[in-house]
């Protein structure tokens, strides 16, 4: 499966400040004009500010992505529809094009099956580089969330900060499955930071929630 | 704001058919175990993954339990009659045909602001809150929120 245009797809999300854009997660653009998905949390169910950044030159995602560009331009975005218990997100632009990216879920995906991963690893320190991955599934889960379970996959890759509201495609058909959310943490109090690295979150267990629960905010 | 306090009488069940279908599903839910409208409307608040470690980049986590109090504390500010909401409790109370969603939707978007928070994401929060008031009377809500205050 080729991904030559996903650049055009896959954005990143900011908030302006006085210094410039503060990358905070990944989005990308749904089946809905100007509609872009992501993560609840990536917002902070606050849009003061918030941005959809991208870089100028929307090429190809076979050419090459220049690390030391920091210019980026941006879209203002305001939260449409907001699910902190699915972590999901919709945001609103003037944008005038659409994806052509079918949501589907994880009932279709088996374990062992693969997945591409695209997102801004890093963006947390500013780096702005559209990458993907591809890993299996290695395990179907239930998550709670204030009481309530959602099916998430475990997906057997190292997934970094800024990646959260990355898509997660089903090579098989296509569609659109999960929405990567973050990686499994024990549930302990404190813990260590080490360079503003968590070592509890340097694992390859990564979870994404099944885009059923996308539909529902369409 | 004596033309609002109409909307806070009869059966508090009414202002849950403001919600989209999403909203409602998830307040059903909290609502099933839980002791209180506040208590619902805290989980909506607090909601994340269970042993997940988010992957955003903001810098800045909200402490979630400050955040519910400075949702009531501008509530009150709202309902009970403070001068910081004077212009849009005029705005409101001057539309013509106001139903319970277009309340909700104002309160949601008038509070976001100082809440530090986008007006969808309080209106379930709203919703809720607005059940309890309806649900004592706005007087005794707001009698009970300035006791609070004060012990």
């Amino acid at each position: 499966m080729a991904f030559e245009q996903i650049n055009r797809i896959v954005l990143a999300v900011g908030r302006r400040t006085p210094s410039g854009v503060n990358l905070l997660g990944t989005c990308f653009l749904t089946h809905l004009e100007g509609v872009f998905a992501t993560c609840s949390h990536v917002t902070e169910s606050n849009d003061q500010n918030l941005v959809i950044a991208f870089k100028g030159d929307l090429g190809s995602f076979e050419e090459y992505q220049d690390t030391s560009d920091n210019q980026v331009q941006f879209l203002d975005a305001s939260i449409k529809e907001i699910d902190p218990v699915h972590d999901l997100c919709l945001l609103e632009t003037t944008a005038k094009n659409k994806s052509n990216i079918s949501t589907g879920n994880t009932d279709s995906l088996s374990i062992g099956d693969n997945v591409g991963i695209f997102g801004f690893p890093h963006a947390n320190h500013g780096r702005m580089i559209l990458t993907h991955q591809r890993a299996e599934i290695g395990a179907k889960v239930l998550i709670e969330a204030s009481g309530i379970k959602s099916k998430h996959i475990v997906l057997n890759v190292q997934a970094r900060p800024g990646q959260s509201g990355g898509p997660i495609i089903n090579l098989k058909n296509g569609e659109l499955a999960a929405v990567l959310v973050g990686s499994y943490a024990p549930t302990t109090q404190g813990g260590i930071s080490l360079g503003g690295i968590d070592p509890q979150t340097l694992h390859q267990t990564t979870h994404a929630i099944s885009a059923q629960y996308l539909n529902d905010l369409f | 704001m004596s033309d609002l306090e109409k909307y806070f009488t009869g059966d508090e069940e009414k202002w849950l058919p403001v919600l989209k279908d999403y909203q409602r599903n998830i307040v059903n839910d909290f609502l099933k175990n839980s002791g209180s409208y506040n208590e619902a409307a805290e989980k909506w608040i607090s909601s994340s993954p269970d042993q997940t470690v988010p992957f955003g980049s903001s810098p800045n986590r909200i402490n979630k339990e400050q955040y519910f109090e400075k949702f009531m504390e501008e509530l009150e500010k709202f309902i009970c009659g403070d001068e910081r909401y004077e212009e849009e409790r005029k705005k409101i109370v001057s539309k013509a045909n106001l139903t319970e969603t277009t309340i909700v939707s104002f309160v949601s978007s008038a509070l976001a602001p100082y809440v530090g928070s986008a007006g969808p994401f309080l209106v379930p929060v709203v919703v809720l809150a607005f059940m309890t008031i309806t649900k004592m009377s706005k007087n005794a809500w707001c009698e009970a929120r300035k006791e609070n205050r004060e012990n």
